[in-house]
């Protein structure tokens, strides 16, 4: 009876927790993203020089923004009913798991766990530095997980942060690689848990997930060993409570929650591709 | 000889004057900032610091400016009764969504990079911010109104607050006009008391 009982509350448990592994992935590619556009955001200002029709005056017409290129949408109403699915999974299941990690674990320990799982997944940003041949950033990217691993015990700290040469290194995925290798986007696609991507994006997110360390470790422990668990849990968890910060925030003070996450996830491709 | 000398000042007075630009809306914007944070440090509760941080940034943020540019081209078909309404819908709605996230005692480290002018007029201001431990990359565009620089556009990691409500707004307008828009506006403006 009581083996039923705990057996009940596991299969939601664990459910759970592959629900938040994937929408994990989602995240870090979307972290990983963030990283290579924030490196970037200054050059992306210099560029909106294309998109920004010059003017002096303030009284111009708002056509500033009006050549934007939008990535084809050929699947709208379908994109919009996932959209509606995800958007009620972030917030009766994702967003009271996340005020509970918040609740236990205080901000700095959250922060070390973000630094750690970052660390581990220097492989990919390595591997996709080369595959796109910047031997220099792959030089500096080792460089910042040398310190980060030693001085930063494990990564837990970032020392790397102190460091004026290591201190924004831009980091990369398998879908700047293949931007950089020409292959182009394909549709606009949102997927179920995992949130939008192109298709060419969503391939290359596979990838990332190959790449990552921490899927070799939770494969070698086996679906649902504790090793696995005790990978997976603090990567998901800790990656996706900034996440979540960052969707309340787009799409709270949102006309349309759809379109507010679509440009945005427009705008980071945007400045992946011009890098 | 004489040409050559001409165009050489002609060139050093606008990379003058570029430079000048660029000075005055960094320390608009550095004011600006500090004064945000200085409300941010001084607050004791949510409440106080939300009614105090208002009025900082209504005076460096031209909403006017940012609502036009969101609606894009069909600003025009909009009255002149319409048109402040939707300022004024819009200012509501980012101030009452941006000030929710502030929270007293925290505020972001901000590390200040060289501007540019990308237009006469027109500066670019990029700068850093740590924030709980995330480093977040934003550019704020500034324009000049006579001689009192305001924040056009803010562009976190990438994202154009202005462009990202422009792809919002286009929807509404294409669903039912001005009329349509202003009624999103207002439920919106509703949801975020």
């Amino acid at each position: 009876m009581s083996i039923n009982r705990s057996r009940r509350f596991i299969w939601p448990t664990l459910l759970i927790i592959s629900g938040l592994a994937l929408v994990e992935g989602h995240v870090q590619a979307t972290e990983q993203s963030k990283s290579n556009i924030t490196v970037k955001a200054s050059k992306w200002a210099n560029s909106s020089k294309e998109i920004v029709s010059p003017s002096s005056s303030l009284e111009d017409t708002g056509d500033d923004y009006a050549n934007f290129k939008h990535i084809p949408d050929p699947v709208e109403p379908v994109n919009r009913g996932i959209f509606w699915f995800n958007h009620q999974i972030y917030h009766y299941v994702f967003h009271p798991l996340v005020k509970v990690y918040k609740s236990i674990f205080p901000h700095q320990v959250r922060t070390g766990i973000s630094n750690v799982v970052y660390n581990a997944q220097y492989p990919c940003r390595v591997i996709n530095d080369m595959l796109q041949w910047k031997p220099q950033t792959a030089g500096l990217e080792t460089e910042k997980f040398l310190v980060n691993t030693t001085a930063g015990v494990g990564g837990l700290f970032k020392v790397s942060d102190k460091i004026p040469s290591l201190n924004n290194v831009p980091s990369t995925d398998t879908s700047i690689t293949f931007a950089k290798w020409g292959i182009p986007n394909g549709c606009y696609a949102v997927w179920p848990i995992l949130g939008p991507y192109s298709i060419r994006d969503f391939v290359g997110f596979a990838g990332d997930i190959a790449m990552d360390p921490i899927t070799w470790i939770t494969m070698g422990a086996g679906t649902f060993g504790t090793l696995s668990i005790a990978t997976t849990v603090p990567r998901v968890t800790s990656k996706g409570s900034d996440q979540m910060d960052n969707y309340d925030t787009l799409t709270h003070g949102s006309i349309d929650r759809y379109s507010a996450v679509r440009s945005a996830y427009e705008q980071n491709h945007k400045m992946q591709e011009s890098r | 000889m004489k040409t050559l000398l001409l165009t050489s000042l002609f060139i050093a007075s606008l990379i003058g004057f570029a430079h000048a630009a660029n000075d005055a809306a960094e320390n608009r914007l550095k004011t600006s900032v500090a004064e945000v944070v200085d409300i941010v440090k001084k607050a004791k509760t949510r409440e106080e610091l939300i009614i105090d941080v208002k009025p900082p940034l209504e005076r460096v943020l031209n909403f006017s400016v940012m609502t036009r540019r969101s609606i894009g081209p069909a600003w025009k078909q909009f009255t002149p009764a319409q048109q402040q309404e939707a300022i004024k819908l819009f200012t509501v709605m980012i101030l009452r969504t941006y000030t929710a996230k502030f929270t007293p005692g925290e505020f972001p480290l901000v590390e200040y990079k060289p501007s540019s002018c990308t237009a006469p007029g027109r500066v670019e201001a990029p700068t850093t911010a740590m924030y709980r431990g995330s480093r977040y990359d934003t550019v704020y565009r500034m324009e000049d109104q006579n001689g009192n620089w305001t924040i056009t556009d803010v562009v976190i990691e990438g994202v154009s607050l202005v462009a990202d409500y422009r792809t919002q707004f286009d929807v509404e307008l294409k669903r039912g006009g001005a009329d349509a828009l202003l009624s999103a506006l207002r439920r919106s403006v509703a949801n975020t008391k």
